[in-house]
């Protein structure tokens, strides 16, 4: 028999095979930030803060160099930066950077540390790689582990067969800055309208039976900390911070409090997880912060989502250098 | 399982391979019953149950119908007994509750109050109307009743349409489960692309287009623009994603040597409401012509018969939907709005109606109709409909106004493709078919056509996924 099956093949393998040539290079990476890394050297920073958006919402380098007597304040962090590019920044550019400051922060959320997978494929695979060197053991080991489905195996092998899949936030950027250049603009600038645009879906003006999270990952919500080196990024930060002298700070962020509440109630499996996770710090010599039960930070402060609003940050700031004072002398 | 899913790709490649693999007929229905079993059961292995019982029992039903004619029609009101049950009571039997518990409290008489949470087996509204036209074709004498048992399951469970359609009909999809299937090569180069189609409408066009839609119809206050913006927005994601279904689920069917029938044919251009539904899930709207119109009278009645056989149509097809009131009020919308259009036509001369010059202001309003029919059924909270129709545009700021075009410009921008593809619709046929003459020119445009929306589908496909709509169904 004449089998149509090969010739089937022959051509859905085209389709498939063909867009794997567009967008950047095969399994081409992001060269290593080496400005970064030489702006960190050169202003030899006496407080390092790495995170994400939580971090970079939130704090005033400026303010906080001020608070300390004008002491160098290097901020390390992405929007959308996971706990394995905080990791990075703590290897390749603290560490590398041949200078001992006398605290690095990390800001974390909830279950954000024990999350190795979380934000390192696409997109957020592109934003990490200038922190990356060509060679990352310790990333190898996390990622390599069983742990990681067989699902995720395959949609991180689809992410470095298709490079073109990296182009996405460019996509969305062009059909966004179109939109924008053709709807009316009463304010000339097209910034502001996409700012008025964020500012219609705020938390307040939401329904109040429509769920306000919506979680943006299908991690699992452990109700203990796992520090073996294959669960997290936490043990490899530690060793990396005692190997070097350095003093790291976990310092849990304050979540939007619901409603006119003063605070977020914390479920049980996640208090049993934060427990364990400080008494791990902890024993290791490192500092464990959490600032969810700070009523300072009051809900008028937020922005969307956990996010603070800009006009804030120099007030969230005072209250944070008064919450880690003690810690810094 | 669902079709977006790697689950999916993996299975049907499986399944695929191993049925051209196999010689003989009965060996692939039976393939293929297990394999859509296997699709249906994948998630809740216990809505297998359902589904087998429903085809348990229109084949016997169907099966004794030949075996006794004069008592065919106890077998046929057995049967609809049997499959209306089934579905009245998982799609149903809340909605009722809560409807009588309503009803006695408001008659100061306490109320109900439902301690049973029942699961709604998913498609079974699917399912239970292929099943039941079956047992009528065969009480009608339309065509006889099938002889095995595993052709008429699978006739039933045939993965590709099982959970969201095309409810075919016996007569179309039986007779291929009874017949030897062939490889047809350059359908199945087709196939492949109307499958390609069908995921990039779902991945990049409905569910990045939902991302706007859920926000404006999560606000507590949107105005008059924004909230119109958000129905364009679902007029498109309802469409987007209902056609995926069935173009993924029609190009799977070729693939496996089978036709399934056309459920959309470029609903937006309509020009009344009767032509919609000629248009849009063109299997359903057959269905109920066919198995409930036409039975109550049809149009072959008097004109006040035939404009509440119209309604009752509608009501039921609107019921069908869902068990919220919303989806009976958008249902009934479309019999009120065919009702007035019919008056319409009789009152306005053909010449005038059916001229070019006119089609434009028709296909604007009709339009503008279904954008209230979308709002009718994505709304399920009456409040908020009733508020939403006291909405002003005069009470629209240009600020605001600035803001909901960015969100309209945004939605455009992404639904350009299917608005391109409408317009292959009022090409002339001959425009269509100019590829056929040129097989490999054919071929080459498929293969670009292929990469590009692949291509399209691993750059613009949204960050975050959902279910089809008509799941829920």
């Amino acid at each position: 028999m004449n089998h149509p099956l090969p010739r089937l093949i022959l051509f859905c393998g085209f389709i498939l095979v063909a867009p794997i040539f567009l967008g950047p290079g095969l399994f081409q990476k992001v060269p290593f930030d080496d400005e970064l890394l030489a702006q960190v050297r050169a202003r030899k920073p006496e407080y390092v803060f790495i995170g994400d958006s939580m971090l970079l919402t939130r704090l005033d380098p400026a303010r906080f160099g001020e608070l300390e007597h004008d002491a160098p304040v290097q901020v390390l962090a992405g929007h959308g930066l996971s706990s394995a590019g905080w990791f990075l920044m703590l290897q390749n550019f603290v560490v590398a950077a041949d200078h001992q400051p006398r605290m690095v922060f990390i800001f974390f959320r909830d279950y954000a540390l024990s999350w190795p997978y979380f934000r390192t494929t696409g997109t957020y695979r592109e934003k990490m790689e200038p922190y990356m060197r060509d060679h990352e053991p310790v990333l190898d080991l996390v990622w390599s582990q069983a742990a990681q489905t067989t699902r995720s195996r395959i949609h991180s092998a689809l992410e470095r067969i298709y490079p073109i899949q990296r182009r996405r936030t460019e996509a969305q950027d062009v059909l966004r800055n179109t939109a924008l250049t053709l709807a009316p603009k009463p304010w000339k600038r097209q910034e502001r309208l996409l700012e008025e645009v964020n500012d219609v879906f705020e938390l307040d003006n939401l329904r109040k039976d429509v769920p306000v999270e919506l979680s943006d990952t299908d991690s699992p919500e452990p109700d203990r900390f796992d520090s073996s080196p294959t669960a997290s990024f936490v043990p490899h930060i530690i060793d990396l911070a005692k190997k070097n002298n350095l003093r790291v700070c976990f310092y849990r962020v304050k979540r939007r409090p619901p409603g006119r509440a003063l605070r977020r109630d914390d479920p049980p499996d996640l208090v049993h997880y934060l427990r364990t996770l400080e008494d791990y710090v902890e024993s290791r010599g490192m500092v464990f912060f959490d600032a969810s039960d700070d009523v300072r930070e009051h809900v008028g402060m937020y922005a969307d989502g956990d996010h603070i609003a800009e006009e804030y940050r120099t007030q969230w700031t005072d209250i944070f250098h008064d919450q880690v004072q003690p810690l810094l002398k | 399982m669902i079709f977006h899913s790697l689950d999916f790709l993996g299975f049907f490649v499986v399944v695929l391979s191993l049925y051209w693999l196999l010689r003989r007929r009965s060996h692939q229905n039976l393939l293929l019953l297990l394999s859509s079993y296997f699709f249906y059961g994948y998630i809740h292995p216990w809505f297998c149950i359902l589904l087998a019982t429903t085809t348990i029992t229109d084949f016997c039903c169907a099966r004794a119908m030949a075996r006794h004619p004069a008592h065919k029609r106890v077998y046929l009101i057995l049967s609809l007994i049997a499959s209306l049950t089934i579905l009245g009571f998982f799609k149903y039997f809340g909605f009722f509750v809560e409807n009588i518990s309503l009803l006695l409290e408001a008659a100061g008489m306490g109320s109900w109050n439902n301690t049973l949470a029942i699961f709604l087996p998913v498609g079974i509204s699917f399912y239970t109307f292929q099943s039941i036209s079956y047992v009528v074709d065969v009480y009608r004498g339309t065509i006889p009743p099938a002889r095995k048992l595993i052709d008429y399951a699978l006739y039933v469970s045939f993965f590709p349409q099982l959970v969201a359609g095309p409810i075919e009909r016996s007569t179309q999809l039986l007779p291929q489960m009874q017949q030897s299937r062939h490889f047809d090569y350059p359908a199945a180069h087709s196939a492949i692309i109307l499958i390609l189609w069908g995921f990039f409408k779902k991945l990049v066009i409905a569910d990045n287009v939902a991302l706007t839609c859920n926000k404006i119809f999560a606000l507590e206050n949107p105005d008059f623009a924004l909230l119109w913006v958000g129905v364009f927005a679902f007029c498109i994601q309802i469409f987007a994603d209902f056609s995926a279904y069935t173009d993924i689920a029609r190009g799977s069917a070729v693939l496996l040597g089978f036709r399934l029938m056309e459920n959309f044919h470029h609903p937006y251009l309509s020009r009344s409401p009767a032509e919609f539904w000629q248009r849009w899930h063109i299997s359903l709207s057959t269905w109920f012509r066919d198995y409930v119109y036409i039975p109550l009278g049809g149009s072959h009645c008097s004109a006040y018969r035939s404009a509440w056989n119209v309604l009752v149509t509608f009501f039921l097809s609107g019921l069908w939907h869902g068990a919220q009131w919303n989806f009976v009020l958008w249902g009934l919308w479309y019999g009120v709005l065919i009702v007035v259009y019919r008056l319409f036509a009789a009152i306005v001369p053909d010449h005038i109606r059916c001229s070019l010059w006119c089609a434009p202001f028709q296909w604007a309003l009709m339009f503008a109709f279904v954008h209230i029919g979308w709002l009718l059924f994505r709304e399920t909270d009456f409040e908020y409909l009733q508020f939403y129709f006291t909405l002003s545009p005069r009470d629209v700021h240009p600020e605001e106004l600035a803001k909901a075009a960015y969100l309209f410009y945004t939605t455009l921008l992404i639904s350009l493709p299917i608005w391109l593809h409408h317009l292959t619709g009022v090409l002339p046929p001959r425009c269509a078919t100019a590829f056929s003459h040129y097989p490999r020119a054919l071929v080459a445009a498929q293969l670009v056509a292929g990469v590009v929306l692949f291509s399209a589908i691993l750059l613009f496909r949204s960050e975050m996924t959902s279910d089809f709509i008509y799941f829920q169904f």
